[in-house]
């Protein structure tokens, strides 16, 4: 009779012919779970929320069995109200990611506990970053953490303290982990780099062709590329956490307590099998490492004790990753119709390559514009003009640091660097131009731009000498 | 006419100079060849050190002068002095060094009057004399003289930049922040610091450092991470011995002294 009733209040909300058999079934069953004063307000909330967004609808009941451990059902209408606020702002995936945590995204607000907003730690965190970083990186609010490696995507509000000081620490760990990630090349940017990294099981290796895809060639030898990218990216994580112990103790070691509070906030590992378990077992072990309790150990695994091994000594390099991320893969996901993509670690954030290499494009463009004009305003007047001349009937080399007509770009001291780890070396700076044997030594800023033009490219395209005339 | 003792001005022990490139080379040159020198660079970046070290390598004496906008011709020649019912000439710190083969280095020239470059143009060219109009005296200087100007490019403005006539006359030398190691090394051996101290010291001046977009004028010298050494050393703890010398001496900005003791508490 109860389950009568309770398909005629949902007819009058959503009419059958609007689901599926099967979906009516389920939503019929988790409603005559529910005693009557809870039923009538989940209803009350689906009426609000079907007409905006049927995938939310669908979401939001997802996430209600959750919700209500510690959500009392005169308190749901509020929450609806934030999801809604959060959908409407950021979409679909920001509104999950809101219904996942009741607890820091709704709760604690509703409690008082306002926590901290982007534009409240803005004006200190640029600066802050700038400095860590020597660029101009740019700080915008947004769902979810991320990097296109020109920008550092932050939430628009912390709340998992009472005080906007630890909010603060908060902001401040997710755009250093940012940062590290761009610092270690995470998506491979560096040509200077990445240009003698082995990707196992790909057939292009050396070729000229997709210079700039290293992460796609890579990705691409995997039969399940999702997979691939969440196993490459904790590894990455794991790297990078090494690195900020390194460069910054004191961040690290004022954020253990953070570090414990996110472990304590990790899915029952018990409830996952397969990859699952595996990659979230060493989620939270790095929580353990990072927080300095240590409690989750790795297992019995000597295998996953290796790879993990691997990414954490402080030594590894992206081929490294490149070649655990395969073993990881080729070990433990055979049969990988079991895994369930869980959210990545708070200051993981999201994995974003084709936002990255967007990003370097645009990047790209922008240092070519820069370097000619910078350049054309100290070649000397004579040198300009006959180049100019000559460069008219000449065709346009891709890539080389030698220019056609004598002139060439020395990058000073290359000849130094140890060819046999190239993946651990920093580019040093051309300092001068040879044009026709005479020394033109290069400002800081165009030495810092043809540095970072190298990186990018590989080498200085002499085009961009030529059109500096 | 009265005249300091120019033995107060040789320095006695080698001070600690650690160079940079071939700066000691290219000053030595100039000075036997005559030729003033012109230093640029940041401040606390070793200007006034390499001087004194300079001086100490050519055991000639260093008059230093510190100029303000106040610093007139009469300051760096002299002047007549009543005493007792008495007149008489004391020389100023430019006339003791000519007379006595000095250095006579002028910290922050672009910092005096305009007047000065009276007497800075004579003796900075071939002619190497200074006039002395109050007693109608002209002395040309000794081959053991030698002018060495400094100023620092970062504060110049349009009413406080160097004349192409009185630059043009220099061999210029820029003394700009040491690489980390060697500023690392100094930061050790200044303050009594161990290495892993002294290198976070050097990280964060290079993050300061980097922040002139951000609206910071100028980073951390070396000269503020030594005394951030030597607090440290003294037993203050090092976020706030760091906050001390380096935060505020950099910036009143709230946002900035924020964002730079966030740099701080990263690195230590």
């Amino acid at each position: 009779m109860a389950r009568v009733t309770t398909a005629l209040s949902l007819q009058q909300i959503i009419p059958d012919n609007q689901l599926n058999e099967w979906e009516h079934e389920e939503l019929i069953e988790q409603l005559a779970a529910y005693d009557a004063q809870l039923e009538r307000a989940v209803l009350e909330q689906i009426a609000v929320i079907w007409p905006v967004s049927h995938a939310l609808c669908f979401a939001f009941l997802g996430q209600l069995h959750n919700g209500l451990h510690c959500l009392e059902p005169k308190e749901l209408a509020a929450w609806v109200k934030g999801i809604l606020h959060v959908y409407e702002a950021d979409g679909l995936r920001a509104a999950r990611l809101y219904m996942s945590d009741v607890e820091n995204n709704f709760l604690c607000r509703l409690r008082g506990e306002s926590g901290l907003a982007f534009a409240g730690a803005q004006g200190r965190l640029v600066p802050y970053i700038r400095g860590l970083s020597g660029r101009s990186l740019q700080l915008e609010p947004s769902a979810s953490v991320a990097t296109d490696t020109s920008t550092i995507f932050l939430p628009r509000d912390v709340s998992f303290y009472r005080d906007h000081t630890g909010n603060f620490q908060v902001y401040k760990l997710l755009a250093t982990y940012q940062w590290g990630f761009i610092s270690q090349d995470l998506y491979c940017q560096n040509q200077l780099r990445s240009a003698s990294i082995h990707i196992p099981g790909d057939g292009q290796q050396g070729t000229e062709g997709d210079r700039d895809d290293i992460l796609a060639r890579f990705f691409n030898t995997f039969a399940n590329q999702q997979l691939a990218q969440d196993i490459y990216h904790l590894l990455q994580t794991l790297r990078v956490s090494v690195f900020l112990q390194q460069e910054y103790p004191g961040l690290m070691r004022d954020l253990k307590p953070f570090f414990a509070l996110l472990l304590k906030k990790r899915p029952d590992i018990h409830q996952l099998i397969g990859v699952s378990y595996l990659l979230e077992k060493i989620r939270q072990w790095l929580l353990g490492q990072l927080s300095g309790d240590k409690v989750s150990e790795l297992g019995v695994h000597p295998h996953l004790r290796t790879i993990v091994d691997a990414a954490w000594s402080g030594q590894a390099g992206n081929g490294d990753i490149f070649m655990v991320t395969r073993s990881f893969y080729d070990a433990y996901c055979r049969d990988d119709t079991a895994y369930e993509q869980l959210p990545p670690l708070l200051f993981q954030g999201e994995f974003r390559p084709r936002e990255a290499h967007r990003a370097r494009l645009v990047r790209r463009e922008s240092n070519r514009q820069k370097f000619i004009e910078a350049l054309a305003a100290i070649l000397p007047p004579q040198a300009t003009a006959e180049k100019a001349a000559e460069s008219e009937n000449e065709p346009q080399p891709l890539a080389a640091n030698v220019v056609e007509n004598g002139a060439n770009i020395t990058p000073a001291g290359h000849d130094t660097m140890n060819k046999a780890e190239p993946d651990q070396q920093p580019a040093e700076e051309p300092r001068f131009i040879c044009l026709d044997d005479e020394h033109l030594v290069l400002p800081e800023e165009l030495r810092e731009l043809a540095r970072e033009i190298e990186e990018d490219l590989g080498s200085l395209p002499s085009f961009y000498i030529s059109s500096a005339s | 006419m009265q005249s300091q003792k120019i033995e107060e001005h040789f320095i006695a022990e080698k001070p600690f100079y650690l160079p940079q490139k071939n700066e000691l080379a290219v000053a030595l040159a100039a000075y036997g060849n005559g030729l003033p020198l012109l230093l640029k660079g940041p401040t606390g970046s070793g200007k006034t050190r390499f001087m004194q070290f300079l001086a100490w390598t050519i055991k000639r004496p260093l008059i230093t002068v510190s100029c303000h906008d106040d610093l007139s011709t009469s300051d760096l020649v002299g002047r007549y002095l009543i005493r007792g019912g008495e007149t008489f000439w004391l020389d100023g710190p430019m006339t003791l060094a000519v007379r006595h083969g000095a250095i006579c280095y002028l910290d922050e020239v672009v910092e005096a009057r305009k007047d000065t470059t009276v007497v800075i143009h004579p003796l900075a060219d071939d002619r190497r004399q200074l006039a002395i109009e109050k007693r109608g005296e002209l002395l040309t200087a000794p081959k053991e003289f030698m002018l060495a100007v400094s100023y620092n490019p970062g504060y110049q403005s349009v009413l406080k930049d160097m004349k192409q006539s009185t630059r043009q006359r220099f061999v210029a030398l820029e003394l700009n922040y040491p690489p980390p190691e060697l500023e690392s090394e100094i930061i050790r051996h200044e303050a009594g610091v161990k290495e892993p101290l002294a290198h976070s010291l050097v990280r964060i001046a290079a993050m300061t450092r980097g922040l002139k977009d951000s609206g910071l004028q100028e980073g951390a010298s070396t000269r503020l991470l030594v005394h951030a050494g030597l607090l440290i050393r003294e037993g203050i703890a090092p976020r706030e011995a760091c906050h001390g010398t380096i935060t505020e001496a950099l910036t009143d900005d709230r946002e900035l002294v924020g964002a730079i003791d966030e740099m701080i508490s990263s690195v230590i």
